[in-house]
């Protein structure tokens, strides 16, 4: 213990009679270090701390699966039969989320909000704060409004009133009395903030109406795998007994804690793997440093051994400060993790679940503190053994501070070849996601986003009870919208392009029949103006016309996937189609328009039909408005003439339209700047690093370049020589680096769109990246030795 | 005819404590073609000094300096380093040959320097080893020789050029008797067959090889400055 406390007075010392070279190290092992802990924060919250939830890992979610698309929601009669047939699970509970308009207590406004099963809140495990949850027969027809509200709201919009229980409160222009408020923290999937009861019982919902994320709690004892074969057998039962509806539905039981980091784990995998390598770059970096100190403290270590120190001891010392090193450079790292993931909150992105729990704690820091001494040990063990090792103690004693040996050169060019391969890894992956978002940007997506401006709205039952309210409040807004100076058409729609939607079986006259995929569509309800706000190009027959009102024939226009997929291509215009949304009639498809991109800007096309809104009115609807100018500057025009045809609609979500494209790409966006930031780290990390192996080198060959120089070289000679030098190893690890950047990136694959990760553009072009910088890294020492006196380097002999 | 190297009014100082330290002063010197001269004097008399500008290694003096009739003093660097190149060779007294470098690479450096063909290259290199006798230690890396075969690389790698003039600073400082009277030998010889030298010693034995002596102290020339020749004119 006295020698350690002796070793780090001494490590202190040092570095302060050197504060360039302690700064430097600091430094770099920071920004190692730091990387590595933000992300480690990240996937510490993200994928290994259980759910808040009581006994977390019984918690599963359900879903139906199409084998040629994918999981989708449930529908109310599955759900039955599901909760009938799987006997593993305790409790099994169903919601859906949504948007709902609440007032009282203040301004109108939309909130997060869910519908669930009465036995929702029981399933979870959670108790509320206040009052109570759901009890048995709650959510059934004909019981009394009741709703749970969150932490969040309470302290909100209620000043955290502790007589909240009882209230009561307006919900989609419904009076709903206050059950009970929910402990801080909890929520369930997004950021609900209320919890109203929802009735699954009702006989009239149909079997291929999904709309239900279904999640159970397992017996105890009950396995995941005990689960999935039941709800196979229940799967199979039901495709046998409702071939038309249920024939290609498969059933899937995942853990809950899974689930939710499903779409993140990959990217924040790859994370882990890019941090990884920054910091073996940064041990790279201060290995070098470290061996260029070495030879100046030959002498010392030299003196020491003369005065009976063993070697062991003198490692021991060494290592002290070079773990001292690292344990100061964790401290300023978790500085600047606290800063990225500050950075990473306020980004604002989702595709990272659970980010608002994301903090620096104890398991973080004891993170970083284990990773500090073990990259000191890493970095500081092959320079420490060298130096006590290599040199004969007379011969030190004798030439004193002579430079080191070729082996110590050797090492270091390896190190400089590490460094390059690590680098060329990151940057190609940074490379692909940056080619692949340049791709999404580029992808034709069917409409125009520039100079739209839109938001949402919820038109409540209470006051528009029917068809026959719901068209005129719709016309109304459009017209006065519309009177806004600088606008130049008004669309109201059910959905808007990228977000997601509904999917619904439909009857088409002259139907060829698929095999690939679903025989969905996604349908839409809206106004004329729709395609001229949004620019989707009509491809044959007419658009939607105002007189396509409620009294004329139902119409419809369809796309070109639709056309493509069901009809072999041939003229729709004529046909009759109907959607199975409810409608009475089946419509005439009177003309075709472009496909446009809707679950995602990569997604692929799929069959879309568009009905008037005048035939068939949503209560959720979007607002679009083509602008001649900048969109924004009319937003306070528009929320104008929507208070002048209903001052107690609460408006949400006004954005551009660039905006919403902004948000889905989002994804990319997060991993190629994280990616990107890293790999610039790692850059120049690697340029440092040559640089200094250099500039160590041209210093011990003073000597012979003065020699070269009395012997007639010439600076272009010389340059020539220190870049041949200092580029040989950046050139053998460019080689290395491809060949594992080829093997490395093929784990990106989900996350690359339109490049394969093999693209030998990407990787060429990381690799002259790379070749350039480490040649501005050699000029430096390159124009530094065409510069030696050739007549001092020979007197110095 | 004009002397091969003419000296005027040469003058060498380095800062020292505010003031200057005059390392050479006023020197006047002529050294003719074919000439063998010694340039001798106590330690810190400026003898390297004078080497280093008459090798064009050092250009930071004042004076007159004209090699061959043309004028050093004021010439651009980079047709001094061309003239150094194609009119000089320098033996150093520590040989400074290339420790990673064979004997046969490190006759190579100055020709690949002189943008000379490899492929005359290697004949240049061929000839000299044979010339010198070293041909079996071709292979051989400087560690593996003896100081007076080093040395004996030294003078062939000074000389490989083919330059009219050759410098040699103390050429036998490291060396024993035997080996000192060797390399002497080689330099008469070299004398002979019309390389003009000039070299620093402490030996009069070694001056005794040459035909004058040129002697310095604390940076002025003492006598032998001027050649018989030019003397009698």
């Amino acid at each position: 213990m006295e020698h350690l406390w002796q070793d780090l007075r001494y490590a202190l010392r040092t570095f302060a009679k050197q504060p360039t070279f302690a700064l430097t190290a600091i430094l770099t092992l920071a920004l190692g270090i730091g990387a590595n802990t933000a992300i480690f924060g990240v996937v510490n919250s993200v994928l290994l701390r259980p759910l808040p939830f009581p006994e977390p890992h019984e918690l599963a979610l359900l879903w139906g699966r199409y084998p040629d698309f994918g999981r989708t929601s449930t529908s109310a009669p599955d759900f039955r039969d599901w909760r009938e047939g799987v006997a593993a699970f305790e409790h099994l509970s169903a919601f859906t989320q949504g948007s709902i308009n609440l007032a009282g207590g203040g301004e109108p406004e939309q909130v997060r909000g869910a519908r669930v099963t009465a036995n929702f809140f029981q399933t979870l495990g959670v108790a509320p704060a206040l009052g109570r949850t759901f009890v048995d027969g709650e959510d059934r027809e004909g019981a009394a409004d009741v709703v749970v509200i969150g932490d969040g709201l309470w302290r909100r919009r209620f000043a955290a009133d502790p007589a909240m229980v009882g209230r009561t409160i307006t919900i989609n222009d419904r009076p709903f009395t206050v059950a009970g408020v929910m402990p801080p923290g909890f929520t369930s999937a997004g950021e609900d903030e209320l919890w109203i009861p929802l009735d699954v019982e009702d006989p009239g919902y149909p079997r291929r109406g999904e709309f239900l994320t279904v999640v159970g709690r397992l017996r105890p004892g009950a396995t995941l795998a005990q689960a999935q074969s039941q709800l196979d057998a229940v799967v199979g039962r039901l495709a046998r007994q409702y071939p038309e509806t249920n024939a290609s539905i498969q059933g899937e039981v995942v853990s809950m804690q899974d689930d939710l980091v499903r779409e993140a784990r990959p990217a924040l995998l790859i994370f882990t793997g890019a941090v990884a390598l920054v910091l073996l770059i940064a041990c790279a970096n201060v290995a070098n440093l470290l061996l260029a100190r070495a030879s100046a403290r030959q002498r010392e270590v030299a003196v020491r051994l003369a005065l009976g120190a063993s070697r062991g001891r003198l490692v021991r010392q060494l290592l002290t400060e070079s773990v001292l090193l690292a344990v100061i450079g964790a401290g300023a790292g978790l500085i600047l993790a606290a800063w990225a993931l500050d950075a990473l909150r306020a980004s604002g992105t989702t595709f990272v679940p659970r980010l608002a729990e994301v903090r620096i704690d104890w398991m973080v820091t004891g993170y970083a503190l284990a990773l500090a001494v073990g990259t000191g040990i890493l970095f500081g063990l092959a320079p420490a053994v060298r130096l006590v090792s290599a040199y004969g103690l007379p011969a030190a004693l004798k030439e004193g501070a002579r430079g080191a040996t070729a082996g110590g050169l050797r090492l270091r060019n390896a190190l400089v070849l590490g460094e390059a391969a690590l680098a060329i890894v990151l940057l190609a992956g940074a490379g692909l996601l940056l080619r692949s978002f340049v791709r999404l940007n580029q992808v034709d997506m069917g409409f125009d986003p520039r100079g739209i401006l839109t938001y949402e709205l919820i038109l409540p039952t209470a006051r528009y009870p029917d068809e026959a309210t719901l068209v005129p409040v719709i016309d109304r807004l459009v017209e006065r919208t519309r009177g806004i100076p600088g606008v130049n058409a008004v669309a109201v729609s059910s959905d808007l392009p990228l977000e997601s939607t509904n999917y619904l079986t439909f009857d088409l006259e002259g139907r060829v029949e698929t095999t690939d995929g679903t025989g969905d569509v996604q349908p839409f309800r809206v106004t004329p103006e729709h395609f001229a706000v949004l620019g989707i190009p009509l491809r044959s027959g007419r658009l939607l016309a105002e007189s396509d009102d409620a009294s004329a024939p139902a119409v419809a226009v369809v796309n070109e996937e639709l056309v493509r997929r069901f009809l072999g291509g041939q003229d729709p215009i004529g046909r009759r189609i109907q959607v199975s949304d409810g409608a009475d009639s089946a419509a005439t498809i009177v003309g075709v328009v472009g496909n446009v991109a809707q679950e995602g800007v990569s997604a692929a096309p799929y069959a879309q039909v568009y009905q008037p809104m005048a035939q068939g009115p949503t209560r959720g609807v979007r607002v679009a408005i083509r602008t001649a100018g900048e969109p924004l500057a009319i937003a306070n025009q528009a929320r104008a003439a929507l208070a002048a045809v209903d001052p107690q609609l609460p408006l949400t979500k006004l954005r551009t339209m660039e905006d919403r494209l902004a948000g889905s790409l989002t994804q990319p966006r997060v991993s190629m700047a994280v990616l990107g930031v890293f790999a610039l780290l790692a850059l120049v990390l690697a340029a440092i690093g040559i640089y200094g192996v250099l500039s160590y080198a041209i210093a011990r060959r003073t000597r012979e370049i003065g020699i070269r120089i009395a012997l007639g070289a010439q600076p272009g000679d010389v340059r020539r020589l220190v870049i041949g030098q200092g580029m040989r190893p950046v050139a053998g690890g460019v080689l290395l680096g491809v060949g594992g950047a080829l093997l490395l990136t093929r784990l990106m694959q989900g996350l690359l769109y339109g490049v394969s990760p093999s693209d030998p553009g990407t990787l060429a072009g990381v690799a002259l990246l790379l070749g350039a910088v480490a040649l501005f890294a050699t000029w430096l020492p390159a124009r530094r030795a065409t510069r030696v006196d050739a007549l001092e380097a020979l007197r110095a002999e | 005819m004009n002397p091969l190297i003419r000296l005027r009014g040469v003058e060498k100082r380095v800062p020292a404590g505010g003031a200057y330290h005059y390392l050479l002063r006023q020197v006047d010197l002529e050294v003719d073609r074919g000439e063998f001269v010694t340039v001798m004097g106590p330690s810190g008399a400026g003898k390297s000094t004078l080497l280093a500008i008459l090798g064009l290694l050092d250009a930071d003096w004042t004076g007159e300096y004209h090699l061959d009739g043309e004028a050093m003093h004021g010439l651009a660097p980079k047709r001094r380093q061309a003239l150094a190149r194609e009119r000089i060779g320098i033996v150093f007294q520590q040989y400074h040959l290339l420790d990673d470098l064979t004997v046969a690479e490190n006759l190579d450096i100055p020709l690949s320097y002189r943008n000379v063909k490899s492929s005359e290259r290697a004949a240049l290199v061929a000839d000299t080893l044979d010339r010198f006798g070293i041909v079996a230690k071709k292979d051989l890396y400087p560690r593996q020789l003896s100081g007076g075969q080093q040395q004996l690389v030294g003078v062939a790698r000074a000389l490989i050029g083919r330059p009219a003039i050759l410098l040699a600073d103390e050429p036998t400082g490291n060396l024993h008797s035997s080996q000192a009277r060797e390399i002497m030998e080689m330099f008469r010889r070299i004398n002979g067959e019309g390389t003009t030298i000039v070299q620093v010693s402490h030996s009069a034995e070694n001056a005794a090889y040459g035909n004058r002596v040129i002697e310095l102290k604390d940076g002025w020339v003492v006598s032998g400055g001027v050649s018989a020749r030019a003397g009698m004119q």
